[in-house]
C-alpha cells in the first residue's frame, strides 16, 4: 500500500502545474502602426503570429470624433484579419482590435494611423 | 487563490493520463507477463483486474466531467460572462461549435465514448480478451489523450513550426500516459503480487518490472524530446513577440519610434505607447 501511495502522490506531484501564457501577438498592420498614407485605404488588414478564432474576434475602426468608419463583420483567414473601410477623409483613426487565439487565449489593442499629408 | 480553470485542466490531465496508463499497461506489461504465468487465474490477479477497472472507470468519469466543466469555465473567461450566462445564451454552443477547441473536444467526447463501450464489451466478454480485443481500446485511449493537443499551445504558431509542436504536444502526451499513468497499475500489480505470494509471483513481478523499465526509458526519451522542442518554441513565441513588435515602451503616445532592428517583420514604425496589446488572461 505504502508503494501505491507513493507512485500517486508522485504522480499528482509531477503533474501539479501551473498555465503556460501564450497569445497571438500583433505582428503587422496595413496601414503600418502610425503611419501617414497618402490617399485612404480601402481596408485594414492586420497580421499576427497565431491563427484566430472568427467567431470571437473583432476591430473596430473609427475616427477623431469616435464614430464607427469600418465596414462591420471583419474577415478572418488564419493568422489575418481585415475589415473593409468607408471612404475616409483626411484625419487620424483609431483601429481597436481585440482576438482570441487558436490555443483559447484572448488579446487586444490599438493603434492609430493617419489619412492625409 | 486557486484559479479553477488551472485546477479543472489538472483534474482533466491528470484522469486522462490514467485513463492512458490503465490501458497501455494492460496491453503492454500487465497481459504479456501474465501470460507465461499460471497466476492468470489467482487471487492477485483478480484482485490486481478489479482495481484496475474501477480506476479505469472513475478515472473516465472524471475526465469526462472535468472536460465539460473546463469547456464551461473557458466559455465564460472568453465571453467575460458568468458560466450560467454563456450555458444560457448559447456562448457555450458557440464555443463547441466555432472553435479550435470546441472541434477537439467534440472529438475527444467520441473517443471517450467509444473507449467506454470498448472497454464495457470487453469486460462483457473474455475473462482473458485476446490482442485484438485490447487493441483498439489501447488505440482509443491514445487518442483520447493525445488529442488534448489539439485544445492547448500545440495550436500555437503558424504553418510548419505549428504541425511539428502540434506532433510533439501528441507525443508528449502519449509518452506521459505510458509512463506516468502506467505506475499506477504497476504498483497495484506488485503490491498484490507480493501480498498473496503465489507461485512463480516473484519471476512474473520481476517480468512486469522489466517490462515496464524498457517501456520507461522510451517514454522519457521521448518525453525529453518532444519536451524540449516544446520549450524551444513557446520560448521563441513568448520572447520573440515581446522583443520584436508592439510591445509597450515609456514614449510619449504621439512619438513615432524608429524601432530599427527591433520592430516586426516589416519594420514599420510604431508609436509604442498606442500600439499596446495586452492579453486578458
Amino acid at each position: 500500500m505504502r508503494m501505491l501511495t507513493f507512485a500517486t502522490s508522485a504522480l499528482l506531484a509531477v503533474m501539479a502545474s501551473t498555465a503556460a501564457e501564450a497569445h497571438a501577438f500583433l505582428d503587422h498592420t496595413e496601414p503600418r502602426v502610425g503611419s501617414t498614407v497618402p490617399t485612404a485605404p480601402r481596408e485594414v488588414i492586420l497580421f499576427y503570429s497565431q491563427n484566430l478564432e472568427s467567431a470571437f474576434s473583432s476591430i473596430e475602426v473609427s475616427d477623431a470624433n469616435g464614430a464607427r468608419v469600418d465596414l462591420g463583420k471583419p474577415r478572418i483567414n488564419a493568422g489575418v484579419m481585415r475589415v473593409g473601410l468607408k471612404q475616409l477623409a483626411p484625419g487620424t483613426y483609431k483601429v481597436r482590435w481585440q482576438v482570441l487565439s487558436v490555443d483559447t487565449h484572448t488579446t487586444e489593442g490599438s493603434f492609430s494611423f493617419h489619412v492625409g499629408k | 487563490m486557486i484559479n479553477p480553470l488551472i485546477a479543472v485542466r489538472d483534474i482533466h490531465f491528470v484522469s486522462s493520463v490514467i485513463v492512458a496508463g490503465i490501458v497501455f499497461f494492460d496491453l503492454s506489461v500487465a497481459s504479456p507477463a501474465l501470460r507465461t504465468a499460471d497466476l492468470r487465474r489467482g487471487a492477485a490477479v483478480a484482485m490486481f483486474k478489479t482495481r484496475t477497472a474501477k480506476i479505469l472507470w472513475i478515472g473516465l468519469v472524471l475526465s469526462i466531467l472535468s472536460g465539460f466543466a473546463w469547456l464551461c469555465l473557458l466559455s465564460a473567461r472568453i465571453a467575460s460572462k458568468p458560466i450560467e450566462e454563456v450555458v444560457a445564451d448559447g456562448t457555450i454552443w458557440i464555443v463547441l461549435s466555432r472553435t479550435q477547441f470546441g472541434f477537439a473536444w467534440e472529438l475527444r467526447f467520441l473517443f471517450a465514448v467509444m473507449l467506454a463501450v470498448s472497454l464495457w464489451l470487453r469486460s462483457a466478454g473474455n475473462a482473458s480478451p485476446s490482442l485484438w480485443q485490447r487493441f483498439p481500446a489501447a488505440l482509443l485511449a491514445g487518442a483520447f489523450l493525445g488529442s488534448l493537443a489539439l485544445a492547448g499551445h500545440g495550436q500555437e504558431g503558424l504553418g510548419f513550426e505549428r504541425n511539428i509542436h502540434l506532433a510533439a504536444d501528441f507525443l508528449h502526451l502519449i509518452a506521459a500516459g505510458l509512463w506516468l499513468g502506467g505506475l499506477i497499475p504497476l504498483a497495484l500489480l506488485l503490491v498484490y503480487l507480493r501480498r498473496f505470494r503465489e507461485e512463480t509471483w516473484t519471476s512474473v513481478a520481476c517480468d512486469a518490472a522489466s517490462r515496464f523499465s524498457n517501456l520507461g526509458i522510451l517514454a522519457v526519451g521521448v518525453l525529453l524530446i518532444s519536451g524540449n522542442n516544446q520549450c524551444l518554441i513557446l520560448d521563441r513565441w513568448h520572447a520573440e513577440p515581446r522583443r520584436h513588435t508592439l510591445w509597450p515602451t515609456v514614449t510619449p503616445q504621439n512619438d513615432v519610434v524608429r524601432r530599427d532592428g527591433l520592430s516586426g517583420r516589416d519594420q514599420q514604425a510604431v508609436p509604442a505607447a498606442s500600439a499596446l496589446q495586452q492579453g486578458r488572461n
